[in-house]
């Protein structure tokens, strides 16, 4: 079957099995890597990406729920070539070890910062405890997120 | 895998194809997808119910809510009419996987008192120890959606506590929640329910009579903790004893109870 969505501020087309995951075809079908696949049952969060704004797990999508959808990935954030302030914070804070998690706890991120601007420490972690990091631990993203919410919030 | 997919306009269509052949219906897809990439229900077609928006709705009226089946957890989390009157249900959502579950999972059947399901021209409704029938097993039959779940405004005082491994998105090792109201130093309209303790939710009801029946004391607390415990058929499994669970209920039975001594001191 086909489907037709928004992807990164692009309409776009696939020709898709019905049972695969949106995750499956951001990755095959337009070879968008960022967004990884971890456990493939919606507990890692590897694989966060937004539909409509709101934050999900595309392991957990069927392609087919995707249609008509805006989806954002992370490459969406730096569509212009330069990092977005989320990633930069990720990068200055230390907190990306082997990188795995990253794009999801990015994404996560994103969607928290959208709708809540100056979240508490409480609200960072509650937001990123869909996203499963086995290296750093979670120190340095919740600081990533607070720098990312300040220079956000006070662009220099 | 299954390798058709229908997704109906409305649910008069939905309904339809339920008359018509057997489905596995997709909703939040929280539990399905996982299941569909595990192999299983190969040959089945999936009806995809996702964005019937007609059943995803919260309404409160005359001391009642009523909440389409497709609102989604995050949906019932930013309701103001929720937050004010059943923050016992926020409470629990609260503890439903992550932000991206609970973005996609819906309410279902989760929590609530009394199921309506719909199948072409008929609904039924029914109270919700009627509907669930054991673990992952309900009186839902192929040809039928829950329409929504409904519930009276619970008493004033609200408590609801789970017990996983850890903090974040563990699966509850027991939970319980209690509501209750107080007039003349009673506990009144009083409600215990147990979670991961039996075959499916239950309510300790010997418990709940025996705290409406006097006064409430700290002696009545300590055995209705008891009680409850022995009314909970938990099993041992990976992520604990049976003997655990039922001293957890217990634990988290009287923990909820003790408020209510200040609370009904203030109701004589």
């Amino acid at each position: 079957m086909e489907i037709s969505f928004i992807l990164n501020g692009n309409p776009v087309n696939a020709g898709i099995a019905p049972t695969q995951t949106l995750l499956d075809v951001l990755r095959e079908s337009f070879r968008l890597t960022g967004t990884k696949e971890g456990c493939s049952e919606g507990e890692c969060g590897a694989c966060t990406v937004l539909v409509n704004g709101k934050a999900v797990v595309s392991c957990l999508m069927l392609a087919p729920q995707a249609e008509g959808c805006e989806v954002t990935t992370i490459e969406g954030l730096s569509l212009g070539g330069e990092l977005h302030p989320i990633q930069t914070a990720f990068v200055k804070e230390g907190a990306v070890q082997c990188g795995y998690c990253t794009p999801g706890a990015v994404m996560s991120s994103y969607a928290l910062l959208s709708e809540n601007p100056r979240p508490g420490e409480g609200e960072i972690r509650a937001a990123i405890a869909g996203n499963l990091c086995r290296c750093t631990g979670y120190q340095k993203i919740v600081k990533a997120v607070q720098r990312a919410a300040e220079e956000m919030d006070d662009p220099v | 895998m299954s390798l058709e997919y229908i997704r109906p306009r409305n649910v008069e269509e939905a309904l339809e194809c339920l008359l018509s052949r057997t489905f596995k219906i997709l909703a939040g897809g929280t539990d399905l997808v996982i299941q569909l990439r595990e192999g299983r229900h190969k040959d089945l077609p999936i009806l995809d119910i996702s964005r019937l928006s007609e059943l995803r709705f919260i309404r409160e009226k005359d001391g009642k809510t009523v909440i389409g089946a497709l609102t989604t957890l995050s949906d019932l989390l930013s309701s103001e009419s929720l937050r004010r009157t059943a923050p016992v249900l926020l409470a629990a959502v609260r503890e439903i996987g992550s932000v991206q579950i609970r973005n996609m999972g819906t309410i279902g059947t989760r929590f609530c008192q009394i199921v309506s399901l719909g199948r072409k021209g008929r609904t039924r409704t029914m109270p919700l120890p009627d509907f669930l029938l054991g673990p992952c097993k309900t009186v839902l039959e192929s040809c039928e959606l829950i329409h929504s779940v409904s519930f009276s405004t619970p008493p004033v005082y609200q408590h609801f506590e789970k017990l996983g491994e850890r903090k974040a998105q563990a699966i509850s090792i027991a939970s319980t929640a209690l509501v209750s109201g107080f007039k003349n130093g009673r506990l009144k309209g009083i409600r215990v329910a147990l979670g991961s303790v039996a075959p499916t939710v239950i309510r300790a009801k010997q418990a709940e009579a025996f705290l409406e029946s006097r006064p409430l004391t700290p002696d009545m607390i300590l055995d209705a903790g008891e009680m409850a415990a022995q009314e909970a058929s938990p099993i041992s499994d990976v992520r604990a004893t049976a003997a655990y669970r039922r001293k957890m209920v217990m634990a988290m039975v009287t923990r909820g109870l003790w408020p209510c001594l200040k609370e009904v001191g203030e109701s004589r």
